[in-house]
């Protein structure tokens, strides 16, 4: 696996010294390259195994909302800025990609990094300006952002189709790899399943980049400000290029993902990207667990299971409408569990499905040690 | 001229809901810390709350005002008990993301138990249009107006002098000392909660009958039209909620008229947002807010 990016230099300069610095590796243990492989070959396997195009759509939208979750973790769990407005960074993303992409005709390769560039130079144009504020001002400015970007996506048909919205006829095709239309050989393969293998190893790339950013001075720096920026600004962090750090990578990601959500979704309005959605990614990383790496993942995955799995088992819940009777529709069901799961987490679990994961694994292992340790 | 003062007359009686609204953010958020978002979810209840004992049970609508206020501001109280206090004082977001979703979870029960239909609460504050000067009021307007002042200033006396209402300013204060003074800290969050939940309700029931917005789902987005205003105002200031209320409501009454075409579809919907970003340029810490001074 090609993983390990440090030139071979690099390595013999590293003599052991007090101060040696860590190696410059993207993963520096042998279980995190095992790991990184085993991810790469499930991503790939997996779907081409497993032809159940409505899992597999599902377990796509949860990858691009994982993606966009791993950004705003960036900003609110690691820097610590609540931030409401993610929704508008990856609108940005959504629409820069249709234009670059289908209008324009530009090829994958560069429609997706523009995508995650336009949101970043939104994000470094709003950061001086939030970053005056703390707490809750924060959160209420960011909410304008998104009013603010809606209005402006209304008012610019030619780009974004107005109010109705715009087809996406950007196209995933990487080299000779169509994504929307993968062939290996004779076999050629439904949409999703090369849809899922381009967004997960997206969200591969992005976990391994969060990963190492937060191992560098820039990322620990992040979190410093967050536990006391005047300590950290005292301790010669450079508070304001800290946080406008945190704020770029953070609506990067976002931008990219939104990229993303356009040629999954093949059709983009405005309106999709209100309040409700920037909700929705603060509660994948309150519910995977903030200021950890898999915590968005974790939360992506959850939070977009609950709709459908309320869907599922619309008939034997209860409270909800069948047919012409009173009742729930199944979006409120799925907004009241929202609403619910966040509350519960905060107070019962603040560190989220990571740890409630991690509690269970050492309880198995230490039961496991118990049972070893014991005379049989 | 003429048209002009109309205009100031409709943002007026707006900027009095906003008032209203914005109001009880600021109590919670002067008194506990927290800034708290389920006050949207108060709005929401208080106007169907209202529905159901007027036109459901039917009790007369100042009836059925008073007892979904005074049942709004227990479920407001209760709230807190349960699911706020414990994490009032943790760090900043914490509060918040537990706040949300409790408003989160709030519009849904309502939908559940009286659809997804647009409702009406009737015209009790009649229709008539009163003449001053050159200028016509409607009668609902002027009540909206004439409520929000007396409200306000039952606010003003009953923090001035009042003993709860002292103990909740010493709280704010210094919650330490307040509490060294025997002022118990859970009464007072569970109080002012309360009143945040009484004012979200009766903003409610104000939007439901005289804004013009009727009682149907979406009812809490227009609570959160309140956030620019608690911001432009200064988060802990109730002065600042009246001030920033009426300039939103104003300028946004104008920008309906004046800004047709130009800013294109939607504009007035920004304005609020527009308005609070100018004013944060400035002050940070919004008209009538004071800077935060922290200890290392």
């Amino acid at each position: 696996m090609a993983v390990d990016v440090s030139p071979g230099v690099a390595e013999k300069k590293n003599t052991p010294s007090k101060h040696a610095a860590p190696k410059l590796r993207l993963v520096n243990s042998r279980a995190g390259r095992i790991g990184v492989a085993a991810f790469i070959v499930f991503i790939v396997a997996f779907p081409l195994n497993f032809g159940d195009t409505y899992w597999l759509g599902v377990l796509n939208t949860a990858g691009i909302a994982a993606i966009a979750g791993i950004g705003l973790n960036i900003l609110t769990g690691y820097a610590g800025q609540l931030s409401l407005g993610h929704a508008a960074f990856v609108s940005i993303g959504a629409f820069t990609a249709q234009y670059v992409g289908g209008q324009l005709g530009m090829p994958m390769i560069v429609w997706l990094p523009v995508a995650g560039i336009a949101a970043a130079i939104v994000g470094a144009a709003v950061a001086p300006f939030a970053l005056r504020l703390h707490g809750p001002y924060l959160a209420i400015v960011s909410l304008a952002l998104v009013a603010i970007v809606i209005w402006v996506a209304r008012n610019i048909p030619s780009i974004t189709g107005g109010n109705e919205g715009t087809f996406v006829t950007a196209e995933a095709t990487l080299g000779p790899i169509n994504f929307a239309e993968l062939t290996i050989g004779p076999l050629a393969f439904v949409r999703e399943q090369g849809m899922f293998i381009l967004i997960w190893s997206m969200v591969g790339v992005f976990l391994l980049l969060t990963a190492n950013v937060m191992r560098t001075r820039a990322g620990r720096a992040m979190q410093a400000v967050r536990d006391h920026d005047i300590a950290a600004e005292v301790l010669g962090v450079r508070m304001m290029r800290t946080q406008a750090n945190a704020f770029v990578l953070s609506t990067f990601i976002a931008g990219v993902a939104g990229g993303l959500l356009a040629v999954n979704l093949e059709y983009i309005r405005p309106d999709e990207f209100g309040v409700h959605k920037s909700v929705e990614y603060l509660a994948i990383i309150v519910i995977g667990g903030l200021a950890s790496l898999w915590g968005p993942v974790l939360g992506a995955l959850f939070v977009t299971m609950v709709p459908v799995i309320v869907d599922l088992f619309a008939d034997s819940l209860p409270f909800i409408q069948h047919g012409g009777t009173d009742g729930m529709s199944t979006t409120d069901m799925s907004l009241l569990l929202y609403g619910l799961l966040i509350v519960i987490f905060l107070l019962a679990e603040p560190k989220g499905l990571v740890a409630v994961i991690r509690r269970i694994g050492d309880r198995v292992r230490r039961s496991r040690k118990a049972v070893a340790g014991s005379p049989a | 001229m003429t048209d002009n003062l109309q205009i100031l007359a409709g943002g007026i009686s707006l900027g009095c809901v906003f008032a209203l609204l914005a109001l009880g953010f600021v109590i919670v958020s002067k008194s506990t810390g927290v800034f708290n978002l389920a006050q949207g979810g108060f709005v929401v209840f208080g106007a169907y709350f209202t529905y159901l004992f007027h036109q459901q049970v039917g009790l007369p609508f100042y009836v059925a005002a008073v007892i979904s206020i005074v049942l709004v501001a227990l479920i407001a109280a209760v709230m807190e008990a349960v699911a706020v206090h414990k994490v009032a004082n943790k760090n900043l977001y914490t509060p918040i993301l537990v706040t949300f979703g409790l408003l989160m979870l709030m519009p849904p029960i309502a939908a559940a138990f009286w659809g997804t239909s647009q409702l009406t609460l009737g015209d009790p504050w009649g229709l008539n249009v009163v003449r001053i000067g050159e200028v016509n009021i409607t009668q609902r307007n002027i009540a909206v107006i004439v409520v929000t002042l007396i409200v306000v200033g039952l606010f003003g006396l009953f923090f001035r002098f009042t003993r709860l209402g002292l103990a909740m300013q010493a709280t704010a204060l210094d919650p330490e000392a307040a509490l060294a003074q025997g002022v118990s800290d859970k009464l007072v969050h569970r109080l002012s909660w309360a009143i945040a939940g009484a004012l979200g309700a009766f903003g409610g029931i104000m939007l439901a009958t005289a804004g013009g917005v009727g009682l149907g789902p979406g009812l809490e987005e227009y609570a959160l039209l309140a956030l620019p205003v608690i911001i432009l105002g200064g988060i802990e200031s109730p002065l600042g909620a009246v001030v920033g209320g009426l300039i939103v409501g104003i300028v946004q009454q104008f920008a309906v008229v004046y800004a047709a075409e130009d800013f294109g579809v939607g504009f007035e919907e920004v304005v609020p947002y527009l308005l609070m970003i100018a004013v944060m340029l400035v002050r940070p810490q919004g008209l009538f807010g004071t800077r935060k001074v922290r200890r290392i």
